[in-house]
């Protein structure tokens, strides 16, 4: 099927899509997305390396899988506390554009 | 019947679990506590004897445990050495001096409620987790714990705007410098063979250090730590989220937070190596976060950013062992490194908690508020003073002796030039740091001076960080001697 070069060049491509997200949109509810799509990227190569080292690693089996596992459970806690603080954000201002947040400099 | 869980690992994870569960105890003694955090001031003295004897108790199981050296506990995902037991020790004691804090100052704001002592916790046993992990997994989920809760303090106010805008900042950026770090351990768990314990990276180097997924995969870790620490370039957001967070919170997260990364860091290079182009980079970061930290805290006027400012600095010297340690001289001078952060921590510390005494209903933040300070609370300036002058490395206090380690390691590893912008750029750095001692003893007092309403919690915590400045300044050698061997336990030598 893939080879994991064409993998990582996809996981590659992801996390930059996900860079370009979080430094260049304004919307924080899309600065949210790119977060997540940073970190499922890495989720990829996780999956493709577990998958290529497979059951002869020497450390337990699919941990590339397992750690899968544990991102996807961080990556929902980093969620929640982003989408909570967006939601005092928007109750405050009335505005989830990250330009009119910042007011603080120097 | 063979034991799940082997005595020796109950041991290692004694310390963070006592952590945890004083942080869910301090939750649901709170539940029904809103309505009292409203009705004025009120101390709420009970959520900080908890927290106390909490801490007081990880702290014995900390220092008491552990005599031997285990490396391999819970499947390889974390050890107990001497090393971890250090540094989760600076943690816990910065958690005790806070907690007593938190109490007097939180009720002066108004916002006394259980949910900022179980945070505080919740982060601590995190970072103790964090100093003993030695796995990718372990250190991944235990670093982004204590992000977590680090951010919700840093917006705990939110009736404050600087504070969510802070808040909102610290987030975006501290989960962005996740995924570099998570990309990172992606790349070493690749081309490691499979593990992800940081003994078989260490084993598995030397075969493919010359991989470029290897090396790229230490970078993107050492580039996720930088923002964590808040090394340049990677420092932007540390003096917007220091002066919207409540000051007791800041003080916590510019002290635990450190401490608990730099350990990782530590424990991570000394796995993985890294070589001469990843120690010419991290000297390279380590002299423009020296220069430009202090030039920074030159013109500040605002007295959290102007030590938010200081704290970047702080991390550049910090980075000087680690640069020693990766050309080959070995990580022998990572006892300085540790020396440094239990100096730093008290200091640091005492300077926040001098700010935190002044707030009433918000935070006094500009320096022109500590003035005429020493005629009215002479004790509170002789602490704030004490912590300056060690910040600023003057003789006599702990800074001193910390500074003095790093600069003289520096120089017998060859590194003359770190050593002298080290010096140089404290030299700098008194200018700023003798602005609020000038303030203090040399201005009348402009307005009326507020203290908070109930300050013997954090005129305890005062005592006990100005008397550590000056224990470690005079006689540092218990210390230094412990961190040294603490640094043998981590090399296995």
């Amino acid at each position: 099927m893939f080879s994991i070069t064409t993998i990582l060049y996809l996981t590659a491509s992801l996390f930059c899509i996900g860079i370009y997200g979080v430094l260049a949109r304004r919307n924080i509810i899309v600065v949210l997305m790119s977060l997540e799509l940073m970190l499922n990227a890495v989720n990829l190569a996780l999956v493709a390396f577990g998958r290529v080292h497979g059951t002869a690693s020497f450390a337990g089996e699919h941990s590339g899988q397992i750690f899968t596992l544990m991102v996807l459970a961080v990556a929902a806690a980093e969620a929640a506390i982003g989408l909570s603080l967006l939601l005092v954000i928007w109750r405050r201002w009335h505005s989830i554009d990250v330009r009119k947040l910042s007011r603080m400099s120097g | 019947m063979e034991l799940l869980i082997s005595p020796t690992e109950i041991e290692a994870i004694l310390p963070a679990g006592i952590l945890f569960l004083t942080g869910l105890v301090l939750l649901l003694v709170d539940l029904g506590g809103k309505e009292r955090a409203d009705s004025g001031m009120n101390p709420k003295n009970h959520l900080v004897f908890i927290g106390c004897a909490g801490s007081v108790l990880a702290l014995m199981a900390l220092v008491t445990g552990g005599g031997s050296v285990v490396t391999s506990l819970y499947a390889g995902a974390m050890s107990d050495d001497a090393f971890g037991r250090f540094a989760g020790a600076l943690v816990t004691l910065a958690l005790l001096l806070t907690t007593l804090g938190a109490g007097g100052y939180l009720s002066s704001i108004g916002q006394n409620r259980g949910e900022f002592y179980s945070l505080l916790f919740f982060g601590a046993g995190a970072m103790v987790l964090l100093c003993q992990a030695t796995n990718l997994v372990s250190i991944f989920v235990a670093i982004e714990t204590l992000s977590l809760s680090v951010f919700v303090l840093a917006g705990y106010t939110t009736d404050r705007r600087p504070s969510s805008e802070g808040a909102f900042k610290y987030f975006v950026l501290g989960a962005f410098s996740s995924g570099f770090l998570l990309l990172g351990m992606a790349f070493l768990y690749g081309v490691s063979g499979g593990s992800l314990a940081l003994s078989d990276i260490a084993a598995n180097g030397p075969q493919v250090a010359d991989d470029i997924l290897f090396a790229v995969g230490v970078l993107l870790m050492v580039i996720g730590f930088a923002f964590k620490v808040g090394a340049v370039p990677f420092h932007s957001w540390i003096p917007d989220v220091y002066q919207g967070a409540p000051v007791i919170a800041v003080g916590w997260m510019a002290v635990a937070v450190k401490v608990a990364s730099f350990a990782a860091l530590l424990r991570l290079l000394v796995a993985a190596g890294g070589g001469e182009t990843l120690s010419r980079l991290i000297a390279a970061i380590a002299v423009v976060t020296m220069l430009l930290g202090n030039l920074a805290a030159l013109n500040q006027t605002n007295i959290k950013r102007m030590l938010a400012y200081s704290g970047i600095a702080h991390t550049g010297y910090l980075l000087i062992p680690l640069v020693l340690g990766l050309t080959g001289t070995g990580f022998e001078s990572g006892s300085s490194m540790l020396f440094y952060l239990a100096a730093y921590s008290v200091t640091t510390f005492a300077a926040f908690a001098v700010i935190a005494t002044l707030s009433r209903g918000q935070d006094r933040e500009s320096i022109d508020d500590l003035n005429g300070l020493a005629s009215k609370h002479p004790m509170i300036a002789v602490v704030m003073t004490l912590a300056m002058l060690s910040l600023a490395g003057i003789p006599l206090t702990a800074g001193f002796v910390g500074k003095l380690m790093i600069f003289r390691d520096a120089v017998e590893g060859g590194y003359i030039y770190l050593a002298l912008i080290g010096i140089i750029s404290s030299v700098i750095s008194v200018y700023y740091y003798l602005r609020p001692v000038v303030a203090m003893y040399f201005r009348e007092a402009t307005g009326d001076q507020h203290e908070v309403e109930h300050p013997w919690g954090l005129h305890l915590a005062l005592a006990l960080a100005g008397g550590a400045i000056l224990l470690l300044g005079i006689d540092p050698q218990a210390l230094v001697e412990f961190s040294v061997e603490s640094m043998r336990s981590l090399l296995g030598g």
